[in-house]
């Protein structure tokens, strides 16, 4: 077994960051292509948190469900693994700090997160759910950031190549 | 032995069993300056041996450095491929439909069971549109493809029966206003639906984005507001009264409670828009719904 510079077996940090990058994929793609496939009621569900001036509401519904989508992709290839996690990580804040900002204003919306949004009756809001549920997204993207290697990467599999510099001469 | 330096500590030669091998165990390439290798870790050995190790270790980290900024830049590309990619496809879906055909200008409209049935001729197509006056993304839909539908209609394509729900009341600022945009509408059909095109004008008029009120917002429409909203569509000053009367509204009631109940019975849920045909769903996300149904 490899060992990491404090010890831990390296199998074990790799499997957790595998764990950490499919978590994230999971919802990344269930949330971008949900807001894809909606494009009006993604920009109700931007416009309801009434955070953007009403000129950016319409490109930041359009961008945000690839955006995520990208993030997907990259945490499936393990490809710039910190990158990536840390992308997810301020995506993540930035929700985060919409809910807080929407229940503290007294506003009742859906989050818009998995598709929907927009207002909803008060009392169905789920702020608290919504928050920890992000709360716990972060934690995952915060730990690929800080340890980004995990197994079956492509960040893995081109640091192979990079220690064997001289693998092709004979 | 030398310690050579590393993470770890090794083992020195001399507290390893004598009968390791005393020559190098590990085959070198040609032309590497010559250094034998170390009877317990393979590495090389002696100054040379030295050297190479640093070499291959600075060419490693180099060549860790560029691969670095590879990946780096591979991930931008990607992301920025995706997301242009992904902007391209929302133009598209988000396309006005039927751009430039304007308002609705030879339908007309009847009434029955409190349904408003508006066609020209006998149109082959019918197609039940359920909306709520207050939802915006009946606003959006309406935006999207409001001409289109005018325009099939005009041209005796489809038969368009509008159900205005009203389960958005109570996110108006005046509780009511989803049933008093419906009875405004009903108010049209009923004693103007005979003017061509007037209808769907109308109609399309109550979801025009700066004019539909927005959910939760302090204000929204009177019934004098509305009744003004009409005239300015080109409605007659007869059925102004009308709706500043709100004559419509209980009749506007009932019809929405039987719009709920049909949308339920067809989808399983009250969401809007929702556009039936023959009782079954038209998927309206996809942006060719009417073109296709047209045909």
């Amino acid at each position: 077994m490899l060992e990491t510079g404090n010890g831990r077996p390296a199998v074990l940090v790799n499997w957790l960051g595998l764990l950490a990058r499919l978590g994230l994929v999971a919802v990344w793609f269930t949330s971008g292509f949900a807001k894809a496939a909606d494009p009006l009621e993604t920009v109700v569900a931007v416009r309801a948190y009434r955070l953007l001036p009403e000129g950016a509401v319409r490109p930041v519904a359009a961008v945000l469900p690839y955006l995520e989508i990208a993030l997907g992709i990259l945490l499936l290839l393990g490809l710039a693994t910190r990158l990536a996690a840390v992308a997810s990580a301020v995506l993540l804040l930035v929700f985060i700090g919409g809910v807080i900002s929407a229940a503290v204003r007294g506003l009742t919306i859906d989050c818009g997160c998995f598709g929907g949004g927009g207002q909803v009756a008060s009392g169905q809001t789920q702020y608290a759910s919504e928050i920890l549920r992000d709360v716990g997204l972060l934690a995952l993207a915060g730990y690929l950031s800080w340890r980004p290697r995990s197994a079956l990467s492509v960040d893995g599999w081109a640091a192979g190549l990079s220690r064997n510099p001289h693998v092709d001469q004979a | 032995m030398a310690q050579r330096p590393s993470n770890k500590s090794r083992p020195t030669a001399a507290s390893k069993p004598a009968t390791k091998p005393a020559t190098n165990p590990v085959a070198k390439p040609a032309g590497r300056p010559a250094a034998s290798g170390s009877p317990t870790t393979g590495r090389p050995t002696g100054k040379a041996g030295r050297q190479s190790v640093a070499a291959a270790r600075n060419a490693t980290s180099a060549n860790s450095n560029r691969t670095q900024m590879i990946i780096g830049g591979v991930a931008v590309v990607l992301i920025a491929a995706v997301v242009i990619i992904g902007l391209v496809i929302n133009k598209k879906n988000s396309a006005v439909q039927g751009n430039g055909y304007g308002d609705a200008k030879a339908s007309t409209a009847t009434v029955a069971a409190g349904v408003i049935s508006v066609a020209k001729g006998n149109p082959p197509i019918t197609i039940e549109v359920f909306e709520d006056g207050l939802c915006p993304i009946c606003g959006g839909f309406e935006n999207q493809y409001g001409q289109q539908i005018a325009q099939y209609a005009d041209e005796g394509k489809i038969k368009v029966n509008l159900h205005m729900l009203n389960f958005l009341n109570d996110r108006s600022a005046s509780r009511d206003y989803s049933t008093r945009a419906s009875a405004a509408l009903l108010a049209v059909a009923t004693e103007a639906g005979d003017q061509p095109g007037l209808v769907l004008k109308f109609h399309s008029a109550l979801f025009a984005a700066g004019t539909q009120p927005v959910e939760g917002a302090a204000a929204d429409l009177t019934n004098a507001q509305l009744a003004d909203l009409a005239v300015k569509t080109g409605v007659p000053e007869s059925v102004k009264a009308s709706i500043a009367a709100g004559k419509y509204v209980a009749a506007a009631t009932a019809n929405a409670q039987a719009a709920t109940a049909a949308v339920r019975a067809a989808t399983g849920g009250v969401q809007t828009p929702t556009v039936l045909r023959d009782g079954k769903p038209l998927a309206t996300n996809n942006v060719k719904w009417l073109t296709e149904l047209v045909g």
